[in-house]
This record gives C-alpha cells, sequence and structure tokens, in this order.
C-alpha cells in the first residue's frame, strides 16, 4: 500500500517534470528570460515606442510575479500575455486621453526614430550575416511590422499569440479572454489581411 | 492551395519574428534583465514594504489634524471678555463703595438721630 502511494508520488513528480522539460522552464525566472524579448517587439510593435515597451513589459512581469507567482508554470503563458494585452491596452487608452486634451504631444518625435550613437547600443545580440543580407531582413521586418500595426487590434493579438508566439487555439483563447472561434475567426482573418498586404513579400 | 500559401507565410512570417527576436539590440537585453531583476526582487515584497509607511504617515496625519483640532487654542480678546472684565472691575468697585458706606453708616445713625431729637 505504501509502496504503491510512493510509486505514484514518484509518477506524478515525474509527469511534473517531464511537462517542465515541454515547457523550457520550471523557475518564474526562467519563465521570464524566455519570454522577455519577445514579449518586448510585440509591445514595441503595438506601441511603435521602445521605451513605452519596455515600461509595458516590464509592468507585466511585475504584476505576473506578484499575482500569480503561486500558479502552475504551465498557466504563466497564458496570463502573462493577457496582462501584456491589457497593459498594451491600457497604454491606448491613456495616450487617446492625452492626445484629446494635449493635442501638440501627437507631434513629438518618436524616440526610436532617433538613431543613437553609441556602438554598443547598436550592436546586435549575436554576431551574424553580411551587411547586405541584414539591410533586407530589416526592410522585410520593417514591411511586416506595418502590415501587423494595420490589423485591429484583436486580429494583431490573435496572430501574435498564434503565429509568433506558437500558442495553441485554447491557450490564444485564455490569453485573450474570447471563445476557441473568435480566434480562429480572428486569426483567419488576420492571415487574410497580411497576405493581402504582404504581397509582394517574398514568403517562398 | 490558399491553405497551403497561408501556411507558407505563416513560416516565413515566424521565422523573420524569430529573427527578429534573436537581434534584439544589445541596450535593450541589458534593460530587459534589468526590468526582470526588478520585478522578481520588488513583487515579492514591494507592497507590503510599501504599505507600512503609507498607513504610518496617514495615521500620524490623523492624529496631528485631532492634535490641532482638539487642542485648547488661546481665545481672541473679543468683546466678551473685555465686558466681562469690565463688569468685575466695576463689581470690585462697587465693592468698596459699599465698605465704606459701612464704614459711615454710625455716623448716618447718629446723624440721622440728632436730626430726630432738633424736630422731636
Amino acid at each position: 500500500m505504501t509502496l504503491s502511494v510512493v510509486e505514484k508520488t514518484a509518477t506524478e513528480e515525474q509527469s511534473i517534470e517531464g511537462a517542465q522539460k515541454a515547457l523550457g522552464y520550471s523557475s518564474m525566472e526562467e519563465f521570464l528570460k524566455t519570454i522577455e524579448r519577445r514579449a518586448f517587439h510585440m509591445a514595441r510593435m503595438a506601441t511603435g515606442n521602445s521605451d513605452t515597451a519596455m515600461d509595458i513589459v516590464q509592468d507585466s512581469m511585475y504584476k505576473l510575479v506578484e499575482k500569480y507567482g503561486d500558479k502552475t508554470p504551465q498557466e504563466w503563458k497564458p496570463l502573462f500575455y493577457r496582462i501584456l494585452n491589457s497593459k498594451t491596452i491600457d497604454y491606448y487608452r491613456r495616450k487617446a486621453v492625452r492626445d484629446r486634451v494635449f493635442p501638440w504631444s501627437k507631434y513629438v518625435p518618436n524616440s526610436d526614430n532617433e538613431q543613437s550613437t553609441d556602438i554598443v547600443d547598436l550592436a546586435p545580440g549575436r554576431i551574424s550575416d553580411t551587411p547586405d543580407e541584414m539591410i533586407m531582413r530589416s526592410q522585410r521586418i520593417e514591411k511586416i511590422t506595418q502590415s501587423v500595426n494595420a490589423l485591429p487590434r484583436r486580429q494583431r493579438e490573435a496572430f501574435m499569440l498564434r503565429c509568433w508566439e506558437g500558442m495553441s487555439t485554447i491557450e490564444t483563447a485564455e490569453a485573450m479572454k474570447c471563445s476557441q472561434g473568435s480566434v480562429k475567426t480572428h486569426y483567419s482573418r488576420a492571415m487574410h489581411t497580411l497576405r493581402d498586404l504582404l504581397e509582394d513579400y517574398n514568403y517562398d | 492551395m490558399t491553405n497551403q500559401i497561408d501556411h507558407q507565410l505563416e513560416n516565413s512570417l515566424q521565422q523573420e519574428l524569430q529573427c527578429l527576436e534573436n537581434e534584439t539590440e544589445a541596450r535593450n537585453v541589458f534593460r530587459l534583465a534589468q526590468a526582470r531583476n526588478r520585478a522578481l526582487s520588488q513583487a515579492g515584497s514591494g507592497r507590503k514594504k510599501g504599505f507600512i509607511p503609507t498607513l504610518g504617515a496617514s495615521m500620524a496625519s490623523i492624529l496631528l489634524v485631532a492634535f490641532f483640532f482638539f487642542q485648547e487654542a488661546p481665545t481672541p480678546l473679543g468683546n466678551e471678555t473685555i465686558s466681562d472684565i469690565n463688569s468685575a472691575d466695576s463689581a470690585f468697585e462697587f465693592d468698596d463703595e459699599n465698605v465704606e458706606l459701612y464704614e459711615d453708616l454710625d455716623f448716618y445713625y447718629w446723624l440721622a438721630d440728632n436730626e430726630q431729637g432738633a424736630t422731636g
């Protein structure tokens, strides 16, 4: 009897370890490490500003650790993206109010357009390709960013979570707080729009 | 056919976005690491630490307001006080007159008796 309980516990522990291996993280720190860059780029695409994106990601991390640190690692990802989306919506709301109250603030130049002069700041995260390839890629990224930004908010969220993050429909529905059917519709419409917008984009 | 194109587009976009992710600028990678560490270190105790000084400050301000509210302030020298002082003074003066009157009472009795004797 005791042996069977021990065996059962051992099996459960093994299954938890297996799930954690499949996830690629077991602690909150590892999770945040795996997700932070993507979250940052998603927020930057949505807001068009690095500093704002950084604030949004930091707030999301803070809230996840504070409120949902005791949840299982499987739940962290949908929760984190739900928080990230909420923070992004909050940003849009605040910006809308600010633009109404201070209309001239709309014309403040975007800090992302200003080129940094520090060579360390400009260094990429990895040593890679030739300059030509880098320029080509940056142009493609720019085109993709513009096209993704042209999507309605819900479609953009569905696209980012499904395509970029590789989340399942169930996880995406959880993160977007909507039904799986809605996720499928948003994602399908997003892909349709992107196909039209990126018509001349070579994706072979 | 459309599904195949969608699938190709999906794969291609996924690759591009992952490249973008991998090529995050060093400055932003550093800032993200800072943000992560800050979130991990502060989130556990941040609210509790902040709660106590906030509560303390609000309690102190309430006590301060209560102290000033209930403290006996020196009353200004108004009309009422002046009249009180005047009446006290006059009462004192009146008392002095009465004392003199009582002291001279024997003289008035003698005078009255003399007058009665003269008339009677």
